[in-house]
């Protein structure tokens, strides 16, 4: 008999064993139990203590004795699940009689049993690839990451509701569940349970019904708000939601009774990151209890795929103003631990979080939901106390969130890639934090071109003290971001040829019209139709956000200058331009910025008075200058040919032509170029420099 | 020899005359210096015109150096890699030195 693989093997097992025994008392005489464990290099034997004849025997896979056989005299039965799937492990039953050995729901419960053996003997499998063990899982999702402890989701859920009261002096909690149509208090801390009650009473269903938390602050403004009995000697109280997307299941609530306390956003934050941790332990109860009740499911998947559903993918925000958002993810065969997430700071700033974890299956999606948990944490920690200040930079939440998780990462030989991308719509440019994620595509409308964002940090979890460093991209209206998990780029052709980066980028630009939602479907679409399958290998996760007009902020100032097709102008044309920006040079860096500008507009002005006019003096050219507060758009005008600067060739670098630098000079010495030409045959050259940028020198 | 290029900018203005009263001077291998310290601005025009006397100068087997490079117009020249065509010193005295030490 071969040693068992493992001690988790083990102690499966043997409860499954003992499960059996007991509901096997009456033929306990009569049977004897082995429980096998198949795997490509045969069965193991996993029973140190049963007694088997068959256990002599070596079987080699596949062993689907599904008939009662006899075996040197005995009867023997297989019990395998699930008959129609791959074997993972059976039980034999052997006894002398030659009676049937089991009743029907004996052989069901049995049947369950291997089903959870074989779910826990696969992410064995899967731990074991990621080099650990659960101990250092739990190490890396402190409360809820070990599947063992989900057998007893109240010890998790009472822990939480622990971590809620240590966080400061004198708090006290309790979570509430809606069980059954009552709203129980699961665990309370610092307080005596108080009997259920119905839900939809008191602040508490208010806060389940709303799924929205609460801050209250002031014994008056508490006690005028909550009926609630317990919360009655309130001085200030957080109650967050315990919510998934499929709906509320709680409510934890945090207080203080002590004369004038106050909650900060710190302790907000907290608060609601051990509410999703809650909603994490109860989703996880509730899916493996169907897990292992229902015939349908497939464990790994749709345990994984329902973690990720329900706790790994925010909603996008539909009412965000300038920036519309679509978000996709079709699960694969086994999950990642594709994650996304959007917060929103008012109606300013947008941050888009996606991320990846480097494995598969259950322990990928926990450490998705890990990470999650830690971004949550670390906005917390970093937000300051008084309201209103802004919320601090992607940049710092991910040093943060990183600084958090890097050792346990490391021990567990896994890392994270995430991208962090704080959408700022009135300054009009995107803060990315991108950690070895896949490269977001930008699509310019106004060039029509797309460009690959990449930054230059390391994912999570490949070093300690890593630096994080953002980069910085301006954008304008019509503008589209992508976002995407490499189950995209690496979908696989029939003949194994990869979908990558050129395909993507290359739909993007076509059908980036299409709005969002649209794009999303025509990537899927693509993809499907490349790799001839609609079952992706990987996770397909996509995010999409499309960049809006924007009604408001108008210019804080204008100007115009009218001129001929004179090259002695161009004088005139660039002191126009250092007139605008003369405020701004406060530094050597802004000043040479400045000078770029300047030579820009005097190369777009030779430009027009050579190619435009073709030479010929006395014709109009128009300049119109507006500043906004970040950024000022300089416009010029003229009615010559049309001459787009985009179908310009490069210049030659070798100093073997003088000419042709100008259109390669005016790209580089602006953020944005764009060339177009009216109705009324005019040609419009718009120039757009950022002025935020200023104080950073030339780009 | 040391042209001093005078005037703030050397721009699609003046570049054309530049070049026109300048380049019939580079016959014969000279080594020349342009002393651009005065130049604050310097367009693609500018830099053509500069590619013209360098070129002259290599047909003719002299050589050409720049000096006195102001930033903006420096970072022009970085920004096409002109940089790399045109040998750049800081001084008029480092240039004439240079080309002493070259025999």
């Amino acid at each position: 008999m071969e040693q068992p693989r493992s001690s988790l093997a083990t102690e499966l097992s043997c409860r499954l064993h003992e499960q059996l025994r007991r509901h096997t008392a009456p033929l306990a005489s009569a049977a004897e139990l082995a429980l096998a464990h198949c795997s490509s290099a045969g069965t193991q034997w996993l029973l140190t203590h049963a007694r088997c004849p068959c256990s002599q025997t070596a079987h080699t896979t596949p062993l689907c004795l599904l008939e009662p056989t006899r075996v040197e005299g005995r009867v023997c039965e297989v019990v395998a699940a699930p008959p129609d799937g791959k074997v993972a492990g059976m039980v034999i039953l052997c006894c002398e009689s030659s009676q049937p050995l089991l009743p029907l729901a004996l052989r069901q419960l049995i049947q369950l049993g291997l089903r959870q053996l074989e779910l826990e003997q696969e992410n064995e499998a899967l731990m074991e690839e990621l080099g650990v063990g659960w101990e250092s899982l739990e190490a890396v999702y402190e409360i809820s990451s070990d599947l063992r402890l989900l057998h007893d989701p109240m010890e998790l859920l009472d822990r939480i509701t622990g971590k809620a009261v240590s966080m400061q002096e004198g708090v006290r909690a309790i979570l509430w569940l809606e069980e059954a149509g009552q709203l129980v208090p699961v665990a309370a801390k610092n307080i005596a349970k108080p009997p259920p009650r119905p839900p939809g009473q008191g602040l508490i269903g208010k806060v389940l019904a709303e799924r929205r938390g609460i801050l209250l602050s002031g014994r008056a403004t508490v006690a005028a708000a909550a009926l609630d009995p317990e919360l009655a000697r309130a001085a200030c109280l957080v109650l967050a939601p315990v919510a998934t997307r499929r709906g509320g299941l709680g409510v934890l609530a945090v207080w203080r009774e002590d004369e004038g306390c106050e909650f900060d956003s710190r302790a907000v934050r907290l608060v609601e990151a051990l509410a999703l941790q809650a909603a994490m332990v109860v989703e996880n109860d509730r899916l493996y209890r169907e897990s292992i009740e229902s015939e349908r499911l497939r464990q790994e998947v749709a345990i994984g795929s329902e973690i990720q559903r329900v706790l790994l993918l925010g909603q996008p925000p539909g009412d965000f103003p300038g920036l519309q958002i679509a978000a996709l993810t079709l699960p694969s065969q086994r999950i990642d631990g594709d994650f996304y997430e959007f917060i929103r700071h008012g109606d300013q700033c947008l941050d888009v979080i996606v991320g990846d974890v480097m494995g598969k299956g259950i322990p990928a999606a926990l450490l998705g939901a890990a990470t999650k948990s830690h971004l949550l944490r670390a906005m917390g920690r970093l937000s300051s106390a008084a309201t209103g200040e802004p919320v601090a930079e992607p940049r710092a939440i991910v040093s943060a969130m990183a600084a958090a998780m890097a050792k346990q990462l490391i021990d567990l030989d896994s890392f994270v890639t995430v991208c962090y991308a704080r959408f700022d719509i009135r300054r009009r440019r995107v803060e990315l934090v991108d950690c070895g994620h896949t490269r977001t595509i930008q699509y310019r409308q106004r060039t029509g071109a797309c460009q690959l964002l990449h930054g230059s940090n390391l994912p999570l979890g490949v070093m300690e003290g890593e630096r994080y460093e953002p980069l910085v991209v301006p954008f304008e209206p019509g503008d589209v971001f992508v976002f995407y998990s490499d189950g995209i780029t690496e979908a696989r052709r029939p003949d194994g040829e990869g979908f990558g980066e050129a395909r993507l980028a290359d739909v993007v630009r076509m059908q980036a019209h299409l709005g969002p939602q649209g794009l999303i479907e025509a990537i899927q679409r693509t993809v499907t139709a490349f790799s001839q399958s609609e079952a992706f290998a990987d996770d397909f996760t996509c995010v999409a956000v499309n960049a809006l007009p924007l009604a408001d902020a108008p210019p804080s100032g204008r100007a115009e200058l009218e001129v001929t097709s004179d090259l002695r102008q161009l004088a005139q044309v660039r002191a126009f331009v250092r007139a605008l920006l003369r405020p701004r040079a406060t530094s050597a860096a802004a000043a040479d910025r400045i000078s770029r500008l300047e030579l820009a507009v005097a190369e777009a002005f030779t430009n027009i008075v050579h190619h435009a006019y073709g030479g010929q003096p006395h014709q109009p050219i128009r300049l119109e200058a507006e500043v906004f507060p970040d950024h000022l758009v300089l416009q010029l005008y003229d009615w010559g040919r049309p001459f787009d600067p985009a179908a310009a060739p490069m210049p030659a670098f070798d100093g073997s032509r003088e000419g042709g630098f100008g259109v390669y000079i005016i790209a580089h010495s602006v953020d944005a170029v764009a060339y177009s030409r009216d109705a009324h045959g005019r040609n419009r050259l718009r120039l757009e420099i950022s002025l935020r940028n200023l104080a950073q020198g030339a780009k | 020899m040391v042209v001093t290029v005078a005037g703030a900018s050397l721009d699609a203005s003046n570049a054309k005359a530049f070049k026109q009263e300048v380049v019939p001077l580079l016959a014969g291998p000279a080594r020349v210096v342009f002393d651009m310290s005065q130049l604050q601005f310097v367009d693609s025009s500018g830099l053509g015109s500069l590619l013209s006397c360098l070129r002259q100068l290599h047909t003719t087997g002299g050589a050409l150096k720049l000096c006195g490079m102001a930033q903006p117009v420096r970072s022009l020249f970085e920004l096409v890699r002109m940089d790399k065509i045109f040998d750049i010193v800081d001084s008029k005295a480092e240039a004439i030195r240079a080309f002493q030490s070259q025999g």
